[in-house]
């Protein structure tokens, strides 16, 4: 668990999708921020940057995703060089080359920051489409730096949501979340997560470099950045199977 | 291995040229490989010791090191390729004892160098040299099936500690944690569906009757990750037959299971191992359950019936953990503990501390199973720098 991170752009664009526009439903809102994110396939590469205490480890990775539900990467970086991370639906899988051990992520550890990141395996599981999970509330429009957005309130409605209430700040132009507050039934703050910087990727608005701060851990934050984003390459399902996850 | 390393050299040439053909889609992976990549890692690890049965002396202390280079070169295109894996070790003191009396146990190979500077075996022996080829293998891909030959790993463990159904797996105990060998084999996996497989493996020996063979069917089957397997193990002259899963009801479970069926008409013998995972906060704890109906012949490491494992794991930071062991053999008042500390000092480098006690000879660790002391202690401190 403590060794590397990685996962695809859905993973962490799932952590930290949703939207709003004037005069619109939170329901609208939400809809065209999952249009705006929405792609049949994504691949690109990625890096986390993990700060603890003043002291930050990177680690990189090489990600294709399909949807929200299947997503294969491979870390680059030299310490988990060859660590692969396998989603299908709710399923997790580790590879671990040196071992060539293929492990099953046990429920119980979905909350775990994964490779050490404050991004857990369960925000990476999560399904951007907030609407199966949660209900959705407007409120009063705020800014954020410099941009308008609309403000966008979760509330769980089953016991499976990864979080009892999250709060979403929706670029009211972009239709991309720049910020948002995840919370515990207790209404105690577990995670925030800000986008650093945007990226036009043909005529969409991507959330290519993003914050994610755990609350539960002292002077903690990982900061997630992809480059070279290719929008709705083509994939066969092979690519997320376990043939290659441990080829 | 000079025949594997020719069938290596042949399918990677074979694999440049049919990577030629290989288009971004129909690479298997997500990523664009590089065409080789070189990575490595150098551990430096001082330790102490004391091995004794009655009253302290000084005589049974004992402190040596060993500091090993390793170095992995992977190469390929398209769908053909080969690694080989190369490790280094210097050792001195009681370091380069214990690795002569791993060599001259049943955990020794044939194949792995060890130099001792002062003669083989000779009392007193303060420095060795040991080298080995962990990994040697050339690796062509068929439209999802794969076929691998040469040294390789071949892992089925799902335990956190016992893995009956790991069939293959031959442990180096040199270390603070065991870590896999190669096995010289021959490999086909065969994809049925995105996840299942069949997977069929023959690791033949000078002599093949001698060989060990098995074919594995593994699916996941709603939320279970399963297998079932039957194999031949040549060098005991019988069967085997076994089973296993993970799962998770909250908390994560493993079972394995595996039945030695010998040829001579005896009766056969079943290994087993229960386990479950839990965590809590920082803290991940694990236990785990293993019966060795086949005794000694069956498990040299593990020879009591009735063995038990535990370990906390508590993760006050990212950068640190901190982990307690605990085995037992239950009947045979056998049992090892060993405490670790592993810190991440910086980008690509850990130092781990540890700190361990045995009463006889249950349990992985440094030398455990090849001393003779009832009770032993060691600590030491590893730095590894991966690159």
């Amino acid at each position: 668990m403590k060794t590397a991170v990685c996962v695809t752009a859905a993973f962490l664009l799932a952590a930290g999708a949703a939207a709003a526009s004037f005069g619109q439903t939170a329901e609208q809102i939400l809809a065209k921020v999952d249009a705006n994110e929405s792609y049949q396939s994504i691949r690109y590469s990625g890096r986390l940057e993990i700060t603890i205490g003043g002291e930050t480890r990177y680690k990189t990775m090489d990600a294709l995703a399909q949807g929200s539900t299947k997503a294969f990467a491979e870390f680059t970086n030299p310490e988990d060089r060859g660590t692969r991370y396998l989603k299908r639906d709710k399923n997790l899988w580790i590879y671990f080359p040196k071992e060539q051990d293929t492990v099953k992520i046990s429920g119980h550890l979905l909350k775990e920051g994964m490779m050490g990141s404050d991004v857990s395996y369960e925000d990476a599981l999560e399904s951007s489409d907030f609407t199966q999970k949660y209900s959705a509330d407007r409120k009063p429009d705020d800014t954020v730096g410099d941009r308008p957005c609309f403000v966008v309130e979760l509330t769980a409605k089953v016991p499976t949501a990864a979080y009892d209430r999250r709060v979403l700040w929706i670029d009211r132009e972009r239709f991309v979340t720049l910020k948002q507050e995840m919370y515990a039934k207790s209404g105690r703050l577990l995670k925030t997560s800000a986008t650093l910087e945007m990226q036009r990727v043909g005529e969409r608005w991507f959330p290519s470099r993003e914050e994610f701060v755990s609350k539960l851990r002292a002077d903690t934050k990982t900061v997630f950045s992809m480059t070279n984003v290719q929008l709705d390459v083509p994939v066969t399902d092979q690519q997320f199977s376990m043939a290659a996850l441990t080829k | 291995m000079k025949a594997f390393a020719i069938l290596l050299a042949a399918l990677v040439s074979a694999a440049a040229a049919s990577g030629q053909e290989t288009t971004a889609a129909a690479a298997p992976a997500g990523a664009e490989h590089a065409p080789w990549t070189l990575d490595g890692s150098l551990l430096v690890q001082p330790l102490a010791g004391y091995a004794g049965g009655g009253s302290w002396s000084t005589s049974n202390l004992s402190y040596g090191s060993a500091s090993t280079l390793g170095v992995t070169l992977r190469a390929g295109s398209g769908r053909a390729r080969a690694e080989a894996s190369v490790e280094g070790t210097v050792l001195t003191g009681s370091s380069a004892a214990t690795a002569s009396a791993v060599a001259a146990s049943p955990y020794g190979r044939a194949d792995e160098l060890l130099v001792p500077a002062t003669g083989a075996g000779s009392a007193g022996q303060d420095a060795a040299l040991a080298a080995r080829i962990r990994t040697l293998y050339a690796r062509l891909d068929l439209d999802g099936a794969s076929f691998t030959a040469g040294r390789q790993v071949v892992n089925y463990s799902r335990g956190s500690l016992w893995s009956p159904t790991d069939i293959f797996t031959e442990l180096d105990l040199a270390g603070i944690s065991p870590v896999r060998r190669g096995t010289d084999a021959l490999r086909l996996t065969v994809p049925l569906g995105v996840t299942a497989g069949l997977d069929a493996v023959a690791a033949p020996t000078l002599t093949p009757g001698d060989g060990r063979y098995s074919l594995r069917a593994n699916a996941l089957v709603g939320d279970v990750d399963a297998a079932v397997v039957a194999g031949r193990d040549g060098s005991l002259r019988g069967w085997l037959f076994g089973a296993d899963f993970k799962t998770d009801l909250e908390v994560g479970l493993t079972g394995e299971a595996i039945y030695d069926l010998p040829d001579s008409g005896v009766a056969g013998w079943v290994r087993a191992a229960a386990g479950v995972d839990w965590s809590t906060g920082d803290f991940v704890l694990a236990a785990e359950y293993y019966y060795n109906g086949g005794g000694a012949s069956a498990d040299l490491l593990f020879p009591g019936t009735h063995n038990l494992y535990g370990s906390v794991t508590w993760s006050p930071s990212e950068l640190l953990q901190l982990t307690l062991e605990v085995i037992a053999d239950v009947r045979g008042a056998a049992g090892t503990s060993t405490l670790t500390a592993r810190v991440s000092a910086a980008q690509n480098a850990d130092v781990t501390a540890f700190l361990q006690a045995g009463n006889g000879s249950a349990g992985y660790g440094i030398g455990y199973g090849v001393g003779s002391a009832s009770w032993t202690a060691q600590a030491g401190v590893g730095l590894e720098v991966k690159f």
